[in-house]
């Protein structure tokens, strides 16, 4: 039993680096801003670069890392396939095709306080949701594997049909969705974290929830169901929680690539298989992780930004597969 | 116990499984004979709850199966898979632990009473010695006591094991055997065992039910089975019987090239 203490290290690591995080970020950048300066007076150049810049990105950085994290750790488990992301499922390439045509067809302003892009965005990736479902409730349902080829043959469908739009589109509007794509936690104010928020709360609690079932899942589907899990519901409702993280968080910072990819593979090397710690461990690692990201993304190339979808997949890439090579040796 | 009332199973046209009726009563053994494909595992699937069964066609201690939640049918019944399922990815001990969730909820976390079973399970199938270890890393045998072990975590009373030896060799066949009647005898567990062994279930099981294309073809003690004509009926080949030295039982003993 000496690996039940592990985890429970891990884990208040995990949450100190998190309270650093949430503490240092607003601060840094390429304007110190000091404690005392963020009280006031209104008006000055650093009270708006804390409370309107900073602050929402910090917030919706931790939201969107944490959500596309979770929803990572669920796919791969729902699938029991190690590769199964938003990204791979074509969840996300769903919502790049709705903001695409929302830049496309000059939809703009904001309907209840969300970005119109985002909305679309939002559309695009619940049509492949609902696609997906449909073809699991098919028949006899579908077997995993299937659903993740479907997964990525509506991937590839839906970004043929967004090379498509950007070949036809003027190149305003190009240059719009590509940045689109690329990801941003930059301007997008406390709405972008209006948008996830809902969805983060009920998905965190949904997989919390089920981490006895989602255990149970990973060992095997028919185990599961003679344990007692009633195996087709608890799926469903995963499947759309995992969904639902995926398309808010995507809706509201565009496709960030490699977190729901990386935080949870390196989050099983560290704490065990146990899904209990892993939720937790999904929430504390993936929200700091796409932070300091963005940190990064802010502050490697003087006097511009860099995309945050670029740095995660620049510096998660050589570094997960340091670890799967590293793993095989 | 376990009642099952003429159930009928058809997939992709095929029927699998026509108008079959069994019962296994408290603490009895009854092994489930049959050539590949007449239909052992999908039977031992539908009262494991893994296949949805039809309303009135599967009874647990006198109620229909369908009415029962997961767990509730997961108290009484428990089900030992086929020993080769090589992509768990947890290790033995976990996988033990994981059986108590018909007993846990959110209101109600493992508690010691559940470690204390766990530890107890692992001991009684003998595998402590490899409780840390990964699955996919034990060997076929050890795979399927790990296996047995979580189903005695379960708490249930039927055991449903589906072909427990098919992969394993004689040493282990052996020992998977002694640790079912062993069980069996000190948890006072009754037994649904789907197998090849024809001797093993002839000297072993207090009932034998056979099944050919989806039917049951006989039913009865073992001595009612151990004879050319019922194996014959069962197989569709004719065996060569011959006296266990010890019990005077009938058995099956493979014919010598040549010989008449």
């Amino acid at each position: 039993m000496s690996g039940e203490k592990r985890p429970a290290a891990f884990l208040a690591f995990f949450a100190l680096v998190f309270v650093a995080v949430l503490l240092a970020a607003p601060f840094t950048g390429r304007e110190t801003i000091r404690p005392g300066e963020i009280f006031g007076p209104e008006g000055t150049p650093r009270f708006f670069i804390f409370w309107t810049l900073r602050v929402p990105r910090l917030l919706v950085g931790l939201l969107a890392g944490a959500s596309l994290s979770l929803a990572g750790l669920a796919f791969q488990t729902l699938f029991r396939n190690p590769l199964a992301t938003p990204f791979t499922l074509g969840v996300s390439s769903g919502a790049a095709f709705g903001a695409a045509l929302a830049v496309t067809a000059g939809l703009r302003g904001t309907f209840v306080g969300i970005d119109a892009t985002a909305l679309a965005a939002f559309a695009g990736a619940l049509l492949v949701v609902f696609f997906l479902y449909g073809l699991s409730r098919r028949g006899g349902g579908m077997s995993t594997l299937h659903l993740l080829l479907a997964g990525v043959a509506v991937s590839y469908f839906f970004s043929a049909l967004l090379l498509f739009m950007q070949y036809k589109a003027d190149f305003t509007e190009t240059y719009r969705v590509v940045r689109w794509l690329m990801g941003r936690l930059e301007s997008i104010g406390y709405a972008g974290s209006l948008t996830i928020l809902p969805a983060f709360v009920v998905g965190a609690i949904v997989l919390f929830f089920y981490r006895r079932e989602l255990d149970l899942l990973a060992t095997g589907d028919e185990i599961a169901q003679s344990r007692g899990v009633p195996v087709n519901a608890v799926r469903v409702r995963l499947f759309l929680a995992a969904s639902f993280l995926t398309a808010t968080s995507v809706a509201a910072c565009g496709p960030i690539g490699f977190v729901g990819l990386v935080v949870p593979h390196v989050l099983r090397m560290l704490l065990g298989l146990s899904h209990g710690p892993l939720v937790m461990g999904s929430v504390l690692v993936g929200g700091p992780f796409l932070v300091v990201c963005d940190a990064i993304a802010r502050n490697a190339v003087p006097e511009s930004e860099l995309p945050v979808g670029i740095v995660t997949a620049l510096l998660g890439g050589p570094f997960f597969l340091w670890l799967v090579v590293r793993r095989c040796g | 116990m376990l009642r099952i009332e003429s159930l009928s199973f058809a997939r992709g046209g095929r029927a699998i499984l026509r108008g079959v009726s069994l019962s296994v009563a408290g603490g009895e053994f009854v092994a489930l004979l049959g050539p590949n494909g007449a239909g052992k595992s999908t039977l031992l699937k539908h009262a494991a709850g893994v296949l949805p069964a039809p309303i009135g066609t599967i009874f647990l201690d006198g109620t229909d199966r369908a009415r029962l939640s997961p767990r509730e049918a997961a108290r009484i019944v428990a089900y030992v898979p086929q020993g080769r399922e090589p992509d768990i990815p947890y290790r033995a001990r976990e996988i033990v632990a994981q059986a108590r969730y018909p007993f846990l909820s959110t209101w109600r976390p493992a508690a010691r009473e559940d470690r204390e079973r766990v530890e107890r399970a692992l001991d009684r199938v003998g595998i402590k010695a490899f409780a840390d270890r990964v699955f996919s890393t034990l060997s076929g045998g050890e795979q399927q006591k790990v296996l047995l072990a979580a189903a005695l975590a379960q708490d249930a009373r039927l055991l449903l094991v589906d072909e427990p030896t098919t992969f394993l060799d004689p040493h282990f066949q052996e020992e998977i055997f002694h640790v079912l009647s062993d069980v069996r005898r000190r948890e006072n567990l009754a037994l649904l065992v789907a197998t090849h062994e024809v001797n093993r279930a002839l000297l072993a099981a207090d009932r034998i039910v056979a099944l050919r294309d989806g039917e049951v073809v006989r039913e009865g003690a073992p001595g009612t089975i151990a004879s050319a004509e019922a194996l014959e009926a069962i197989y569709g080949v004719r065996f060569l019987l011959a006296r266990h030295p010890n019990t005077d039982r009938l058995l099956i003993v493979p014919r010598a090239e040549g010989s008449a």
